[in-house]
């Protein structure tokens, strides 16, 4: 039995876009409080995506005034679960390095990477974490 | 988030449906649900996808940035880098976008064209339905039809039989079997024996279209038969009535002797009387001519008259068995029924002959032409 909820694709995907874009801030200002923040963020998303503050903003706000009418679309909780986990991990292991100042360069481009890949998911629609939940959970059904 | 549902397993929805999910693509079906919305209208496997091929692409392409970003120093290098990035991202949205309404616009051409076809396997089986419902139904009118004539085949023989009877007994009050009778009652009597003879005329034609629609032999062919005898019998009948009318009725004899026929005279002498006593019917001034035409193996006899003529419209019902009269015709002769023609040109038809008539028009006169078989 899989468990199920609804959602709007276009205002997952905004918040998804306004992580990448603090993400990317944070890498060009160096600044790993950023960092910190976001992951945060996305590890809080885990439990529900109710607690996506970006996610509510465009829904509620957004919407309405670009009078969006797409429809909700269904996912997976596990698949929202695991994607917000794998980044807010990423993310995590980031900031701790930059901010242990260990293998800082590492760390800058492991941001860089995760939030070239929020972006690329948000605008072209391609999620490589949806992807690596799909894959796993192929292999873990076998 | 909307509400949380447990939901066992997604139903089969059709390809475009807003449930469908690609059986043939692992990544659809895993997530069960499509990840982008040309998904919807995709039957492709993954790795047919162009979508994942580029994926592939970017991702190996990301891959080799971040290990050059570690090996490359300097600041334009990481701009370049990072522009590369922003460059994968745009093309991926133009790439997506696009390949949307591709997709979209073949999935409506598909659909459209699986409607079309529908609807034609629809026309055409409805086209199959009602072609069988009328051969069915056409059936059943040749049955009521053939029933009819049956039916009217054998009114008209016990019809014919009093009548028979009726003109045996005349003709011997007539002859005076009875004892003398007083010229008063003669009179009266031959006008009995013409209408007597007139009906029993009717009864035998109508006898005779019977037969001819049921399809049974009414005439029997003799080999050898003369024609100018025949004319000449017909022509004696007539000639009283086309003098009471004032017509002439003129034979314009043949310079050489006519051939024989394969013919029964007295169908034959019917089928030609009828034509002639037509033409006599519908003249009222001038008058008719017969003559003879002797062509390749075949003969032909030819009733030019000045009569009132045939419109092109009637010219279309003149033979068949439709018996409506022309108007002009009902206006000159009112009590005819439209059967004379008829008959004659199913006993010619018996004879491997041919009929037809031509006019040029209303109040212009009418030549019928009959062609025999030289034999």
């Amino acid at each position: 039995m899989q468990q199920q909820c609804l959602v709007y694709d276009r205002s997952l995907k905004f918040s998804r876009i306004i992580y990448g874009v603090i993400a990317l801030i944070a890498y060009f200002t160096r600044n790993p409080w950023l960092v910190l923040v976001i992951g945060i963020l996305m590890i809080i998303e885990v439990f529900s995506v109710r607690y996506n503050l970006f996610y509510h903003f465009h829904f509620f706000i957004l919407r309405k005034l670009l009078k969006d009418k797409s429809e909700p679309i269904k996912k997976e909780s596990k698949e929202l679960a695991f994607t917000c986990s794998l980044v807010g991990s990423l993310l995590f292991i980031g900031f701790l390095f930059s901010y242990l100042g260990k293998f800082v360069d590492f760390a800058w481009i492991l941001v860089l990477l995760v939030a070239f890949l929020m972006l690329l998911a948000s605008f072209t629609g391609v999620c490589v974490a949806s992807m690596m939940y799909a894959l796993s959970k192929n292999i873990f059904k076998r | 988030m909307k509400r949380v549902e447990k939901i066992k397993t997604l139903k089969k929805e059709k390809i475009g449906q807003s449930e469908y999910i690609n059986e043939n693509c692992w990544l659809t079906k895993t997530l069960n649900y499509f990840p982008a919305p040309r998904c919807r209208y995709c039957e492709l496997r993954f790795r047919n996808c162009l979508f994942s091929q580029y994926l592939v692409t970017s991702l190996i392409l990301t891959f080799v940035l971040f290990v050059l970003s570690f090996l490359v120093e300097g600041k334009i290098s990481k701009l370049v880098i990072i522009s590369i990035f922003v460059l994968v991202i745009v093309y991926g949205r133009f790439f997506s976008k696009s390949t949307e309404k591709i997709i979209e616009a073949n999935f409506a051409q598909r659909k459209a064209k699986e409607a079309l076809e529908e609807l034609a396997k629809g026309l055409e089986d409805q086209v199959e339905q009602r072609t069988k419902e009328l051969r069915e139904a056409y059936r059943k009118l040749e049955k009521l039809d053939e029933a009819k004539n049956q039916f009217l085949m054998a009114t008209q023989h016990h019809l014919r039989t009093p009548l028979t009877s009726m003109r045996g007994y005349l003709d011997l009050i007539f002859s005076g079997s009875y004892g003398k009778i007083s010229p008063k009652i003669k009179g009266t009597i031959l006008r009995f024996q013409t209408s007597t003879s007139r009906l029993i005329k009717i009864v035998n034609e109508l006898l005779d279209i019977s037969q001819f629609q049921l399809g049974k032999k009414v005439v029997s062919l003799q080999s050898n038969v003369e024609i100018e005898p025949i004319f000449k019998e017909i022509l004696e009948e007539l000639q009283f009535t086309s003098q009471t009318k004032g017509i002439y009725l003129k034979l314009e004899k043949p310079t050489e002797k006519l051939p024989t026929i394969e013919a029964d005279p007295e169908k034959f002498k019917v089928a030609l009387s009828n034509i002639i006593d037509n033409s006599i019917k519908y003249t009222t001034q001038g008058g008719i001519t017969i003559k003879f035409q002797i062509l390749d193996k075949k003969l032909r006899i030819i009733s030019q008259d000045t009569g009132i003529g045939i419109s092109k419209e009637d010219m279309k019902t003149l033979f068949t068995g439709v018996f409506e009269r022309g108007e002009e015709a009902k206006k000159v002769f009112t009590t005819g029924r439209g059967i004379g023609l008829y008959i004659s040109s199913k006993i010619i038809e018996a004879h491997n002959g041919k009929i037809w008539a031509e006019s040029d028009g209303v109040g212009k006169g009418s030549t019928f032409i009959i062609e025999l078989p030289i034999s």
